[in-house]
């Protein structure tokens, strides 16, 4: 009776164990998935982790399609965007493949591809295997915007550049023509300031990545720079001072609480009429054409950030993970995603297209006339920080530039510190 | 001479008969105990010892190295940790104490309603049932100054706003950025503490009161010398869970104001986050925690032991 009951426990035992273990595995491409280079028909599943946006909405409508087509199975993970950040430096250093494909930065790669080394080279793919992804359908300088010890480690998805958004009726009123240059923007930013119906510009003013991105391009257009050659911060230079003086100028013609103000704010502010100019992340353009939320549709237009500078670019793209357990199907899906004939699908929405054939297409810059000047921006637009501490680096920078904007430094101060919270840093980090 | 010692064994068994009921008490919670202890255990350990590392989670290739105390030590050198503990103290003792005095008040208010009190609690209850982060969002819209509802009263009463009490923007001047977080914190959470303090009214004894109103008590006195002493268990563990909660704020200042203005409304948890899942620097992120925890423990036990000498001397 005893021997019948340990028997009986021990079967129920390793029947538990190898259920727990059959569940654990993973089962993704049927099996062991043939890798890229041994060639095959994609199959199976994959997982996607990605940050809604207007144009990530859209492109996720249009996933039945890609299913029905190819048999791959896409199971979307949409949460917040820092989440999603976190979740993928986790996935990435843990080497578990858990997301296939995911949301990569130009900022970020130094991390996931210098640091970890998770991140799997895009560009040998259509020599090895025939695949095109389009390449050459790319600006260089996007191309290079992801791109890392000189491999492509993620396709362009959304071209998000900063533009200078203004109000097509008020300038005209005001006998304006769109900006040119830095001082041509803060003189019409000032002329057309009549507070409170409408300010003359905003600030995207919060800390963290919304100052930082709006100050560096004052910083360029200024004639200044982030790093030296030698890649040493030069931060507590006149040219950084004179932007911060410049970003302190445009506040006074900005609407109170532009201190925290992050970029959908920003938009909203320009959407809801408050502001007569705004520097804008071009993947707000949807908010602005929505009649629902809007009320400036077709009154307003884009012209690239003033002057010959680089402007911040701070597009999104995706990129397979090195650990994947379906390199075939990933591919496959970033291809799809990617190809000029979904893209163009998403340009009515608002989207910012990274391909020159969409982009440059005169029939549809009639159409969406928002896509000439993004063509234009394209070509100027940069990552503005490669490194792998650009977190620390943005949040130290931010942290000054919102205390020189909230009046608690003075502009001279804020760089200063800056420049020595950068140097501390670097060095720590290296 | 007998193998055993007759008066030992006997005095043994009288002992676990003393104790019986606590060793039986022991038993049933022995399993969950050790559960918890290896659930809860592990995560500390491995908490406490790689805080005694420099070691950055996103670059696996520099390694960790064992630091001793330096991440403590830079810490308690860097400004910014001061800093956002400075801010967790403020909004802790302002928002705790006004949550108290209110959510008493609405307690005491609510123990007179007799009919519908029920879906009143359910009611008032709402702040609290909310998401953190969606509380945080609400108000970070309100209190904008170009379209926030109550940003628009507020600057109408000149409270706030161009010639105003506290001029200048709401969230973006720290010190109405730092009320806002307190007042927001104080609208989702004194419905909790009212709730905690309700309960232990409704189970004061009614004697005491009958004795009071013998002796000509006023509302006053009444509730100063019967109703107060008697519910010090109840404000105990309200105050308790709202000082724990209130030292790891995070998800309303994130989404009001970010820390900002320049860092003024940075709490020490969202400081830890910024270093542990911005930056990836586990090893100061840990120690950070640690302070923090180190800091939540005292003042809970301080409390727990000034509450344990008033009941002595009771």
């Amino acid at each position: 009776m005893r021997g019948t009951v340990r028997v009986t426990r021990l079967v129920a035992l390793v029947a538990v164990l190898t259920l727990v273990a059959a569940a654990c595995s993973s089962n993704k491409g049927g099996g062991e998935s043939p890798s890229p280079s041994t060639g095959g028909k994609p199959s199976g599943e994959i997982t996607f982790l990605v940050s809604s946006t207007p144009t990530v909405d859209n492109m996720l409508k249009m996933l039945p399609q890609f299913e029905q087509q190819t048999g791959i199975k896409v199971n979307v993970v949409n949460i917040d965007y820092d989440a999603m950040t976190q979740k993928e430096t986790l996935d990435l250093r843990s080497k578990t493949g858990q997301y296939d494909v995911f949301w990569v930065e130009g900022t970020f790669l130094a991390r996931y591809s210098g640091q970890l080394n998770a991140l799997e080279p895009l560009d040998t793919y259509p020599q090895s295997q025939g695949v095109d992804l389009g390449l050459s359908d790319l600006s260089p300088a996007l191309a290079n915007n992801f791109s890392y010890g000189g491999h492509l480690y993620a396709m362009p998805f959304e071209n998000t550049l900063m533009m200078a958004a203004y109000r097509t009726d008020l300038y005209q009123k005001a006998g304006l023509q769109p900006p040119a240059t830095l001082a041509e923007y803060v003189s019409d930013v000032a002329k057309l300031n009549s507070p409170p119906s409408a300010y003359g510009t905003e600030i995207m003013g919060q800390q963290g990545e919304p100052i930082f991105y709006e100050w560096v391009n004052w910083l360029w257009g200024d004639g200044g720079q982030l790093f030296d050659s030698s890649d040493k911060p030069t931060l507590d230079t006149p040219q950084a001072v004179k932007a911060t003086e410049e970003l302190l100028t445009l506040a006074k013609s900005a609407p109170p609480g532009v201190a925290n103000y992050s970029w959908d704010q920003a938009a909203t502010s320009f959407a809801q009429g408050q502001v007569s100019t705004a520097v804008l992340f071009s993947d707000q353009t949807p908010s602005l054409l929505d009649p629902s939320s809007s009320k400036v549709v077709g009154k307003w237009a884009y012209t690239p950030f003033p002057g010959t500078n680089d402007t911040a670019f701070g597009g999104y793209a995706w990129g397979m993970n090195a650990f994947s357990k379906n390199k075939p199907a990933a591919l496959a899906f970033i291809q799809w995603a990617t190809s000029a004939e979904v893209l163009k699908q998403l340009v009515p929405n608002g989207s910012s297209p990274p391909r020159l054939s969409i982009l440059n297409d005169p029939t549809l810059q009639a159409k969406y006339p928002w896509l000439e000047a993004e063509g234009e921006a394209s070509s100027r637009a940069v990552v503005p920080i490669s490194n792998a501490s650009y977190f620390d680096l943005v949040d130290a920078l931010s942290t000054d530039l919102n205390a020189a904007l909230t009046g608690s430094k003075t502009a001279q101060e804020a760089m200063s510190d800056a420049q020595s919270q950068w140097e501390q840093i670097l060095s720590s980090a290296a | 001479m007998p193998w055993f010692n007759h008066a030992r064994v006997a005095s043994g068994c009288s002992l676990l008969a003393r104790h019986r009921k606590a060793l039986t008490g022991l038993t049933f919670i022995a399993p969950a105990a050790v559960f918890l202890t290896a659930v809860m255990g592990f995560p500390i350990l491995y908490l406490l010892r790689h805080s005694l590392n420099k070691e950055n989670f996103a670059n696996p290739a520099a390694g960790a190295t064992f630091i001793g105390l330096g991440n403590y030590l830079a810490l308690l050198r860097n400004h910014e940790f001061w800093q956002s503990t400075t801010t967790t103290t403020t909004i802790l003792l302002f928002a705790v104490a006004v949550e108290f005095v209110l959510g008493l008040g609405v307690a005491l208010l609510l123990q007179r309603v007799l009919v519908g009190r029920r879906l009143l609690i359910a009611l008032v209850l709402i702040p609290s049932m909310m998401m953190p982060i969606a509380v945080g969002l609400m108000w970070r819209y309100m209190l904008d100054d170009g379209y926030g509802m109550v940003a628009y009263y507020l600057n109408r009463l000149a409270i706030t706003g161009q010639g105003g009490l506290f001029p200048g923007s709401i969230l973006g001047t720290a010190r109405t950025a730092l009320a806002s977080i307190v007042l927001t914190d104080v609208w989702e959470w004194t419905p909790f503490m009212a709730l905690i303090l309700l309960a232990g009214l409704q189970s004061l004894p009614v004697d005491p009161y009958e004795a009071a109103a013998v002796d000509g008590a006023s509302g006053w006195q009444e509730f100063w010398h019967v109703t107060l002493p008697m519910l010090r268990a109840a404000i105990t563990v309200a105050l308790l869970i709202r000082i724990a909660d209130a030292m790891r704020i995070l998800d309303i200042v994130f989404s009001m104001t970010n820390g900002g203005p320049a860092n003024a409304t940075q709490t020490a948890q969202l400081y830890s986050y910024r270093i542990g899942f911005q930056q990836f620097n586990t090893g100061l992120a840990f120690a950070q925690v640690v302070l923090v925890a180190s800091a939540t423990i005292t003042v809970c036990a301080l409390i727990f032991r000034q509450v344990a000498r008033e009941r002595g001397a009771a």
